[in-house]
């Protein structure tokens, strides 16, 4: 467990301090979900999430610039997917959203989206999980194609398996890849999200997590990079 | 029809895998039965030690420690007042023996599961009579000796799809000879907050 959270640091640590830094931003994420069990292990989740920022540092790229990454969010998503086995499930959804940067243009955009999921349990204790998932986004400006992988480590905080009431810590790396051609977009791999949550299974099956995130954008060409900080709370009900 | 009605409930009884409901937290050494801290001193060698205490839905509290020496890593389990229970050590499912009972076991799967993998190994040693104390246990286990004092068992952790039923995670329990003797269906915490 020490050594992958020290990967992660150490991943962490290069990411941050391999890029210049551009603006940096303050905020919170709230997300909550809810899953109904289907039939054959099909399970359907709707899911809501806001993103809001509240302060940025004076180093920020001036408001009025075109380089600013979106910055306030709201999304709405469904998603039917199978748990194939304990180990590996694949399903797709659809997302209605929109976002809002700090020049006060609101964004909305339709999202279709197809994902594989996989886990290991490592040494019958923490559960290992990689996700890849295909977005095609559709805005009015244009459409555009992202690939997201998601590499999550669970692990249980007393004893051996997460039982119900009990806290276990969740660390999070999702890199993003911009699909659209080299000249439409500012970088392939352009954004890496960490998150770190301290989350409980609690008595009535649902996971509670409150945690820290960290994005890095690049928002040019030039390879200007954005800080983004969170707190975060997730609510996930079955 | 009597004889249809017999097969149904056989079948139905088949089909019903009870679930394992047991949670366990890791707790300190003065929370631990004194009688047990007082046999795992006996235990020479102890390279780290933890403790916890299970609680199974259908039977007593259960104390385990887990202790790693010369590299392999034993639990130990004691009841409320100190009394040795088992004492396991994971094992390569390979490494089930005699050839006979490896086969017995093999033959298991291949007849109940549809397709399954193996994801751990278990053997228990059971002590066959009172009194037996944990240092002896471990030292005729580090010998592999075979021993009139104790009872071997082996459970295997697969994941794996039985008939109709989706895939999910068992343990399944032989005796020393590979014959079955329980199944229980184990159950992971959900994982919804990594999928959606």
């Amino acid at each position: 467990m020490k050594r992958w959270f020290l990967l992660v640091y150490i991943c962490f640590q290069i990411i941050h301090n391999g890029y210049g830094q551009g603006g940096k931003y303050l905020g919170g994420e709230l997300e909550t979900a809810y899953t109904q069990e289907l039939k054959k292990g099909w399970m359907l989740n709707g899911k809501l999430y806001l993103k809001m920022f509240w302060f940025k540092d004076e180093n920020e790229v001036s408001e009025e610039s075109d380089e600013v990454a979106d910055l306030n969010n709201l999304r709405l998503s469904f998603t039917v997917a199978r748990q194939h086995s304990p180990f590996f499930s694949y399903g797709f959804g659809y997302l209605y959203g929109g976002q809002q940067a700090f020049t006060g243009d609101f964004t909305p955009e339709n999202r279709l989206f197809q994902q594989v999921t996989f886990s290991q349990l490592v040494r019958g204790k923490a559960r290992l999980s990689e996700q890849i998932k295909l977005e095609e986004r559709f805005f009015e400006s244009g459409n555009r194609m992202r690939l997201r992988g998601k590499f999550a480590y669970e692990m249980p905080l007393q004893g051996k398996n997460v039982d119900l009431g009990e806290w276990y810590l969740l660390g999070v790396y999702e890199p993003l890849f911009d699909l659209r051609p080299e000249e439409e977009r500012n970088a392939l791999l352009y954004e890496h999200r960490f998150q770190i949550n301290l989350g409980k299974y609690t008595l009535k099956q649902k996971k509670i997590e409150y945690g820290v995130g960290y994005y890095l954008s690049t928002v040019s060409k030039a390879g200007d990079k954005q800080e983004f900080w969170l707190v975060r709370l997730g609510i996930f009900l079955n | 029809m009597i004889g249809l009605m017999i097969y149904t409930l056989s079948v139905q009884a088949q089909d019903t895998i009870p679930q394992k409901q047991e949670s366990e937290i890791s707790i300190s050494q003065d929370d631990f039965p004194q009688n047990a801290i007082t046999l795992l001193q006996h235990v020479s060698e102890v390279d780290k030690i933890k403790f916890f205490q299970r609680q199974p839905s259908d039977g007593e509290e259960i104390y385990e420690a887990k202790l790693k020496l010369k590299g392999h890593e034993y639990n130990a389990s004691f009841d409320s007042v100190g009394t040795l229970r088992t004492v396991e050590v994971q094992i390569d499912y390979k490494e089930i023996s005699p050839d006979s009972t490896a086969a017995a076991v093999k033959q298991y799967f291949e007849d109940d599961f549809q397709k399954m993998r193996v994801l751990s190994t278990t053997k228990k040693f059971f002590p066959a009579g009172p009194g037996l104390e944990i240092d002896t246990v471990i030292e005729s286990i580090q010998k592999g000796e075979v021993n009139t004092f104790l009872i071997v068992k082996y459970q295997v952790q697969v994941s794996g799809q039985r008939k109709s039923a989706p895939a999910t995670i068992y343990d399944v329990t032989f005796d020393h000879l590979g014959v079955f003797e329980k199944m229980q269906q184990v159950e992971l915490h959900n994982m919804e907050n990594i999928i959606f």
